[in-house]
């Protein structure tokens, strides 16, 4: 309880919330320029929070985190483009919503459902970490091993279209997370007898490499050949274009549901935003009262796919904390800042950086606030940004990509591993196969071989032994349910996909 | 700020410094540090190498009158600053901050460009408090008991977090005839959690042990170190043990091969210095590093002997 206090404290002083307004910003203006997305922004941000104290620096990446996915609407309302690849869901109400003179609705309804969730979101976190953390240590191998199993088949199933391209995205992503030294022998994987590769396949360069730099080829492709969406402008003096008290009350059991769906996506590792918003759009949608025309502009579609989007990334933290299980792409990275400033997630985080931790929760709710006042001061300044030209875009975040992967380590060598992902990650979108499972499938990779093989070791390959772990037990048993699932119903499934 | 030396200074510089290339140089040393020296860390920002690695450097900006600039370069266990350093110049200015192992055991133990013939040994600042651990409910006095435990049992887990460990639990296996099946983690901190959980009867930890130790939460069994750790004056080592290993893993600074000797001895004076200046002092305590300052010869020669001492063991482990 002191430490809460304490914790919360720190995450209102003036030079944190400065660091957060600073995140929030910036988040906001990555959102809105399209190509640049979260788990890319976040990556490249990493080194200039070398510099900060682990509360500020935390609090900085977190403003970026979450304004970047409110962000992200505009340009799906806006010019019909998301800004980010959970985005697209919003495009399909929010584009008609402004080309019928509604887009200030849309942006505000946005606005609202993304603080509404990210607020829910944060709250389930403060909520369940703490005592998720005091049951973990109970949490062995196996039962590791068992959820994150459960995980993997969510994502293998849902990533996208087609469940084998999924499998084959993210088992790409398991390979490549083998490359380094073995876990249990410390023989070299892999590496060609470079010595940079001993610590396998270095997060930032790839994660910046698929994600961004891999955007900018797509976007440098598109400007040569096909001509940009008609662009809408939000007029604020519009007749009949306000979000008032009747607006908000039909969308506000959206706005609830969405959030309760996206923090029980972001609670399983791996599943993440996308997945959150195509679920709760799909709910929305079969929920639709008469008279509601979802894809014809419907605000609640709006609401449902901005409402889960930003409940999934404070809800993804708590296998984080709890656990140290990175549940998103975002997480990974953001485990990779706090272990920068010699902080380990997991679950003696509570005992020995409590002050921290609350910290860290006291600077996501500030973030919240930030976000709806920026978000509303700023709504309209920054649907001008999606007017600046793909020229001028591409080459800067191309530049960011280079400077950011050679912080990191300070070697061209993760330079030239940035680069070969961003090809990578180029002829992945080009022929149709998730970049983001490929992404979960490496960050979960190393984990998950781990838990395997410590079962393996502890229960001396006795597979009758699961029956003194009646939890990882149930795990699996939910695991093979849902796998057969999955299987037998095929065609449900990538109708949630489609849908796009 | 510095004049940046263009290429055309640099040429004439170098055609006038061909001539006179003797006399000039011997009094460029005499100046030396004439311009900032560069330490670049072995392991990533914020962790125990790297933070004593920023306060030793601290003070031995004050002493040389230079600044002393701090990067990092982590990877492969610092084997790739290491790997390097054996390419810049032994001038003096380009050092590495790492842990001893990465050039008395990683050399032994993976292929590498380097050996430990490739360094001039500068300092070696606090030593990690290696140490056995294990759930102080198993009612175990040390690792005698433990190890008693694992050859009733025949087969004993244990948490291990590099392939140190499982040469050093190799050998303690053999000698009293039980198997330690080492379980791979990650960190210090994981092996800790797991023994904490109870998922694995015993745990080696090169530091991460030390709140839960303090606190009562986990038992230290015994230390790997020559000598006991002030922190827990009861905690016996394994030579005492009667098990004749031991290992030692200290902060390490090093430079190419070949420094000038004098600006070798000026190097020598700084870090002994910086290694009894009350903030380093205070530092290691809060790390938990044992206070172990050495330089020069005497350090060049602890590295060698520990290097053959591994070398052994690995025979041994076999």
């Amino acid at each position: 309880m002191h430490d809460a206090l304490l914790g919360l404290t720190d995450a209102l002083t003036p030079t944190t919330v400065a660091f957060i307004f600073m995140g929030v910003l910036l988040g906001y203006v990555i959102g809105v320029l399209p190509g640049l997305n979260r788990p890319a922004a976040l990556a490249i941000a990493i080194p200039i929070s070398y510099y900060l104290t682990p509360l500020t620096a935390v609090g900085f990446l977190i403003g970026i985190a979450k304004a970047s996915g409110a962000g992200g609407a505009t340009t799906a309302i806006l010019i019909n483009t998301p800004g980010e690849p959970n985005a697209a869901v919003t495009c399909l109400d929010g584009y008609p919503l402004a080309r019928a003179g509604r887009a200030k609705q849309a942006l505000q309804t946005a606005l609202y459902g993304s603080v509404i969730g990210d607020v829910i979101g944060t709250l389930a976190l403060i909520l369940l970490a703490r005592p998720l953390a005091s049951l973990a240590l109970g949490i062995g191998p196996l039962e590791m091993s068992a959820v994150m199993l459960l995980a993997l088949t969510f994502i293998a199933a849902l990533a996208g279209h087609s469940l084998f391209r999924g499998l084959a995205a993210g088992m790409l992503g398991v390979l490549m997370s083998t490359v380094g030294l073995d876990v249990e022998s410390g023989s070299p994987r892999l590496i060609f007898d470079q010595v940079e590769l001993m610590d396998g396949v270095p997060l930032l360069a790839v994660t910046v490499g698929m994600l961004a730099l891999a955007e900018m080829i797509i976007q440098a492709e598109e400007v040569f050949g096909k001509k940009p969406e008609e662009s809408v402008t939000a007029d604020t003096d519009a007749k009949g274009d306000r979000f008032g008290w009747p607006e908000f009350r039909h969308v506000l059991p959206t706005f609830l549901q969405s959030s309760a769906i996206g923090t029980a996506i972001g609670l399983l590792p791996g599943l993440g935003p996308t997945v959150a918003s195509f679920a709760s759009y799909a709910l929305a949608k079969r929920m639709a009262k008469p008279g509601e025309k979802f894809g014809q502009g419907e605000l609640k579609g709006v609401a449902a796919a901005e409402t889960a989007d930003n409940a999934v990334v404070p809800a993804s933290f708590i296998p984080l904390f709890a656990l140290g299980l990175p549940g998103s792409v975002s997480a990974a990275i953001l485990i990779a800042a706090l272990t920068i400033h010699g902080v380990t997630p997991g679950p003696r985080l509570f005992e020995e950086q409590g002050r921290l931790v609350y910290g860290i929760f006291g600077a996501m709710l500030v973030a919240a606030v930030l976000m709806l006042v920026v978000g509303r001061i700023g709504l309209v300044a920054f649907a001008q940004l999606t007017k600046v030209p793909a020229t001028i875009i591409i080459p800067f975040v191309t530049m960011l990509c280079l400077i950011g992967s050679y912080l990191e380590s300070h070697s061209v060598f993760a330079v030239g591993v940035m680069v070969l992902f961003g090809l990578v990650g180029y002829l992945m979108h080009r022929f149709d196969y998730s970049r983001v499972t490929f992404l979960i499938g490496f960050v979960i990779g190393p984990q998950f071989e781990l838990s395997v093989r410590q079962s393996l070791i502890i229960t001396n390959g006795d597979v009758t032994s699961l029956i003194h772990h009646p939890v990882a037990l149930a795990l699996l048993v939910a695991a093979l349910v849902a796998a057969v699932f999955f299987v037998r119903t095929p065609r449900r499934v990538q109708a949630v996909g489609e849908s796009a | 700020m510095s004049v940046r030396p263009t290429r055309r200074s640099v040429l004439l510089a170098s055609v006038l410094s061909a001539g006179l290339a003797l006399p000039l140089t011997s009094t460029a040393w005499a100046e030396w540090p004439e311009k900032p020296i560069t330490v670049t860390v072995g392991f990533g920002a914020g962790g125990t190498t790297d933070i004593a690695a920023r306060a030793v450097a601290d003070v031995v900006s004050r002493k040389l009158g230079q600044p002393v600039v701090v990067e990092n370069k982590p990877g492969a266990g610092g084997a790739v600053a290491a790997t390097a350093l054996t390419k810049m110049p032994a001038d003096g200015y380009n050092l590495v901050a790492t842990t001893s192992t990465t050039i008395t055991l990683d050399p032994q133990m993976t292929k590498l460009a380097f050996t430990p013939e490739d360094f001039t040994y500068v300092a070696a600042v606090g030593q990690f408090p290696e140490a056995f651990i294990a759930l102080p409910s198993k009612g175990w006095k040390n690792l005698s008991d433990a190890l008693a435990a694992a050859k009733a049992a025949g087969r004993m887990n244990y948490a291990s977090s590099t392939s140190l460990d499982r040469m050093v639990t190799a050998v303690l296996g053999k000698k009293v005839g039980a198997q330690l099946v080492p379980v791979p983690t990650r960190s210090g901190a994981e092996v800790v959690t797991q023994v904490m959980g109870g998922h694995v009867d015993l745990g080696y930890s090169s530091g991460a042990y030390f709140p839960q130790a303090k606190a009562g939460e986990v038992a230290v069994m015994a230390v790997l170190g020559e000598k006991r750790l002030a922190a827990f004056p009861n905690v016996p080592t394994l030579k005492e043990l009667g098990y004749g290993i031991s290992s030692v893993n200290l902060i390490l600074f090093v430079a190419p091969k070949g420094v000038p000797a004098d600006v070798a001895e000026k190097l020598y004076a700084a870090f002994a210095a910086a290694g009894t200046d009350p903030s380093v002092v205070a530092l290691m305590e809060k790390r938990a590093l044992a206070n172990v300052v050495e330089t020069g010869a005497t350090l060049a020669k602890t590295i060698h002997s520990q290097s053959a001492d591994f070398a052994r063991l690995i025979e041994e482990a076999k």
